[in-house]
């Protein structure tokens, strides 16, 4: 099975429409060896910081370093459990709304464990590994730059 | 002449008003140097944590630049 791809795109513009998490299933169906999705979705929070509410988050990358860490993420966990048969990231560039997604990481596999410690995985390695960088804009207009624990 | 390109993001890119510049070097250099030229030339960085990518990987320790090159200041991430 080609489990070695090349480096995918992984960022749309703006939040990511529910619509797309739906679209994704179906388009795994064809797929009869997988027995489980595990579906992480990242949506921003509207803190409240300082008496002050975060109404979005601007996010920007350096996206080429982004889209390379981003595809090691996956390459290692691939490496990792055999069970994987395919995973797939989309984040949000842009202006994202509080509520809106801005991130959706899907993994597959044959069974259920897999799919579970995979997804946490690749999402705590997007996190601290991939070059992307977000300004929480409060409703006042002001700003203050994110930073992941 | 060597052309470094120095890319800015997030926070970095606000501190320093500035998504890029390019800088000549007369010679062979390393990235302490360029980086000592920056804080010298933007006291807002020091106040700043960031990494430094050299060529797009990111560097632990100061490296030769023998090449026109790109250096990045990436500020904490926050994907996700």
């Amino acid at each position: 099975m080609d489990k070695t791809k090349k480096i995918k795109n992984i960022f749309v513009q703006g939040a990511i429409p529910a619509e797309k998490v739906a679209t994704m299933i179906t388009n795994h169906q064809c797929k009869t060896n997988i027995g489980a999705h595990d579906i992480f979705l990242g949506q921003v929070r509207a803190d409240e910081i300082d008496g002050k509410v975060v109404s979005a988050i601007d996010f920007t990358a350096h996206e080429e370093m982004a889209l390379q860490a981003a595809h090691d993420v996956k390459e290692a966990i691939f490496a990792k459990y055999p069970d994987m048969t395919c995973s797939h990231i989309v984040h949000s560039l842009g202006e994202v709304k509080a509520g809106e997604l801005c991130m959706i990481v899907f993994v597959s596999s044959g069974h259920r464990d897999t799919s579970f410690k995979a997804c946490r995985e690749m999402v705590e390695g997007i996190k601290s590994s991939v070059a992307i960088f977000g300004k929480e804009i409060f409703e006042n207009g002001e700003h203050q730059w994110k930073e992941n624990s | 002449m060597i052309k470094v390109e120095i890319r800015y993001f997030g926070m970095i890119a606000e501190a320093v008003s500035l998504t890029n510049e390019e800088i000549l070097l007369e010679e062979e250099s390393s990235t302490d140097a360029v980086l000592e030229y920056l804080y010298k030339k933007y006291a807002a960085l020091k106040e700043k944590r960031f990494e430094v990518a050299l060529n797009q990987k990111i560097i632990t320790k100061n490296e030769l630049i023998t090449s026109a090159c790109e250096i990045a200041i990436l500020p904490p991430f926050a994907g996700g």
